[in-house]
C-alpha cells in the first residue's frame, strides 16, 4: 500500500481488494441475497459518496471526438453483433420478460459497475505516475467480475475451460485493460458509456444473436483493439508525440492487423464462400495427408448436381466430415447420387452420397497447418 | 512506444489464432458428438454352475451353461433325494445392475408333482465387476408313495437384471 500516495485512494484501493475477495467468495457459494441486495446497495452508497464528496478527484478530460469515437464504435459493434445473428440465429432474451425484471437487472448490474469505474478512476488519477497501481486495480476488478461459480465445478472439463476462457475471461480481461487505459488517459465517462450501452442493450432488447463462444471472444478482442487504436491515435495526434509520417505508418499497421484479424474470424465462421477444414486421416494420401488444411468452396444446388468425376469433395456422413474423391455418378428420380473413394483406400465408400450431404468442393490445401488443431484435439481427448 | 504497439498487435493475432484453432477443433468435435454413442458395456452373465450337494447314490450330470442359459439334468431315485446347485452370476460390464424380476416355473401337473424345486434369495444389486451366487435345489418329494407316470420335470428360470 505504500506505493499509493493519497489517503482516500489508499482507502479505495483497500476497499477494492476486500470487495474482490468478498465477490469471489459470494459468487462461489452463489448466495443470491448478496448479489441481488447487499452488493448493489453497498455500491450505491459508494456511488453517492464519490459523486457528492469526491467528484473533484475524478479525472475527466474529454472533447466531442471522444464521445463520437465511443458512441460510433459501440453502435457499430452492436450492429455487427446483430448482423451475425442472421448467420448464427437469434434467441429470446431471458433478462427481458417485463419492465420490473429489466429494472431489477439494471439495479443489480449497473450500480456496481458505476461504482467500480468511479473507484478505478480515482485510484488511477491519484497515482498517475505509479505503473504498478493500474495493473493491480485492473486485476482486482477482473477478479470481481469473473464468475467463479461457473468455472470451479467444471475444473476437470478441458473443453469447457477453454471455451470459458475465450468467451468470458478474455472479454473481461481485454475490456478492463481498455477501461483502465481510458480512465487513466481520457475519462471515466467514456468507459461508463462503453459499459452502460452494452449492458442496457443486453438487458432491454427482447432478442439477441445466438453467438457462440468463438464469436464472443474474438469480437471482444476486435472491439478492444479498434477502440484502443482510435483513442491511441487521437491522443498521439493531440500530443504530437509522433511525427506525421510515423503516425501514418502506425495507422497502416493497425489497420492491416484489423483487416487480417476480422477476415480470419469471418473465414472461420464460414461467412465467406470458402471454408477451412483439417484432415484427420490418411485416406486421401498422397494427395492429402493428416495435418493438412483443406480450403473448400461452398456450392449452390446446380453445382452440387453437376460435379465432375474425380473431383475431391467434402461431405458429411454420420455427423462427420469426410473428404474423398468422386468415382462414379448416377441419377434417379431427378436426384444425383455420387460414389466416393479415398485415394488410399482399396475399395469405394460403402454408401452413396446425395447432393444434400455435400459441404463443398476441394480447392487447395496447405500442408501441416492443421497440426495445431490435431494436437489440441488430442489434448482435449486425453 | 514502438515495442508496445507491436506487442498489442502480436497479442491480438496470437489470441485470435489460438481461438481459431480451438474453434476448428471443437467444430469437428461437436459434429461428431451429434451421434449418441453408448460407451457403457452391459454384460451380466452366468459364469458358473456347480453341484453343491446331492443325496447318496445320486449321479447328477455336470450342468452345462452359456452366458444366459443353464441346462442341468438329474435322475432322482427315491423320495427325499435332492440335488443342490450353486449358480454364479457376474457383472462383467461397466454398468451397475439391479434385479428387476426373478421367476422360476415348471410345467406343474399332477403327473410330475413328485418333483419340487426351490431357490435361495438372489442378490438385488450387482455392481459392475461384482458377482453373486444363488442356489437351486431339485427334490423328489418325501411323501410320494408311488412312482408317478411322468418322471421328468422341466424347470425354467428367468432372472432379469436391469441397469441401475
Amino acid at each position: 500500500m505504500s506505493y499509493i500516495s493519497n489517503i482516500k485512494a489508499k482507502f479505495l484501493f483497500f476497499y477494492l481488494l476486500i470487495y474482490s475477495i468478498i465477490s469471489i467468495f459470494f459468487r462461489f457459494i452463489n448466495i443470491n441475497f448478496y448479489l441481488v441486495i447487499i452488493n448493489p446497495l453497498l455500491c450505491l452508497i459508494i456511488d453517492i459518496y464519490i459523486l457528492l464528496y469526491q467528484k473533484q478527484k475524478l479525472y475527466s478530460k474529454t472533447n466531442y471526438k471522444d464521445y463520437f469515437i465511443t458512441i460510433t464504435t459501440t453502435i457499430i459493434f452492436i450492429i455487427i453483433n446483430f448482423l451475425l445473428g442472421f448467420k448464427l440465429g437469434f434467441v429470446i432474451n431471458p433478462l427481458c420478460h417485463n419492465y420490473i425484471i429489466a429494472f431489477k437487472n439494471i439495479f443489480i448490474h449497473i450500480i456496481p459497475i458505476i461504482s467500480l469505474e468511479l473507484i478505478r478512476n480515482i485510484i488511477l488519477n491519484q497515482n498517475r505516475h505509479n505503473k504498478l497501481v493500474p495493473i493491480l486495480v485492473t486485476i482486482f476488478i477482473i477478479l470481481i467480475e469473473i464468475n467463479t461459480n461457473q468455472l470451479l465445478p467444471t475444473y476437470n472439463n478441458k473443453e469447457f475451460i477453454f471455451q470459458y476462457l475465450c468467451s468470458t475471461i478474455i472479454p473481461i480481461v481485454s475490456s478492463n485493460i481498455l477501461y483502465t487505459y481510458i480512465s487513466l488517459n481520457i475519462s471515466y465517462k467514456i468507459s461508463l458509456i462503453l459499459i452502460l450501452v452494452n449492458i442496457i442493450s443486453v438487458i432491454l432488447l427482447p432478442i439477441f444473436p445466438n453467438i457462440n463462444w468463438f464469436t464472443k471472444g474474438t469480437l471482444s478482442l476486435l472491439k478492444f483493439f479498434v477502440i484502443y487504436f482510435l483513442f491511441k491515435n487521437k491522443l498521439a495526434k493531440e500530443s504530437l508525440t509522433l511525427p506525421p509520417n510515423k503516425n501514418s505508418f502506425v495507422l497502416i499497421s493497425y489497420a492491416l492487423t484489423l483487416i487480417f484479424a476480422t477476415s480470419l474470424v469471418c473465414f472461420m465462421l464460414g461467412i465467406f464462400k470458402y471454408k477451412p477444414i483439417t484432415i484427420l486421416s490418411n485416406s486421401m494420401t498422397p494427395v492429402l495427408n493428416r495435418g493438412d488444411i483443406v480450403i473448400y468452396k461452398k456450392l449452390n444446388i446446380d453445382e452440387l448436381n453437376n460435379l465432375p468425376l474425380n473431383s475431391i469433395i467434402i461431405f458429411s456422413y454420420n455427423d462427420k466430415y469426410i473428404i474423398h474423391r468422386i468415382i462414379s455418378k448416377r441419377e434417379e428420380d431427378h436426384m444425383v447420387y455420387y460414389t466416393t473413394k479415398g485415394d488410399n483406400n482399396e475399395t469405394a465408400d460403402y454408401n452413396e452420397i446425395s447432393a444434400s450431404q455435400i459441404q463443398g468442393l476441394y480447392i487447395f490445401h496447405i500442408k501441416y497447418l492443421g497440426y495445431p488443431s490435431i494436437w489440441l484435439n488430442n489434448f482435449f481427448n486425453t | 512506444m514502438k515495442k508496445k504497439k507491436y506487442f498489442i498487435i502480436i497479442i491480438l493475432l496470437l489470441a485470435i489464432s489460438i481461438m481459431s484453432v480451438g474453434y476448428a477443433t471443437f467444430t469437428t468435435n461437436l459434429e461428431i458428438k451429434g451421434t449418441a454413442t453408448i460407451i457403457g458395456k452391459w454384460d451380466v452373465r452366468i459364469t458358473n454352475i456347480e453341484i453343491v450337494s446331492s443325496s447318496p447314490g445320486i449321479e447328477a450330470e455336470t450342468p452345462t451353461f452359456s452366458n444366459t442359459n443353464i441346462e442341468f439334468y438329474t435322475e432322482l431315485i427315491k423320495p427325499g433325494d435332492e440335488v443342490k446347485y450353486q449358480i454364479t452370476i457376474s457383472n462383467q460390464g461397466n454398468i451397475n445392475a439391479q434385479l428387476d424380476d426373478i421367476l422360476f416355473m415348471s410345467d406343474e401337473t399332477d403327473e410330475n408333482s413328485a418333483i419340487s424345486f426351490e431357490t435361495s434369495e438372489v442378490s438385488q444389486n450387482l455392481n459392475a465387476g461384482e458377482e453373486t451366487t444363488f442356489f437351486i435345489t431339485i427334490k423328489y418329494k418325501e411323501n410320494i408313495t408311488k412312482v408317478p407316470d411322468v418322471q421328468t420335470k422341466k424347470i425354467t428360470g428367468i432372472i432379469v437384471y436391469v441397469q441401475c
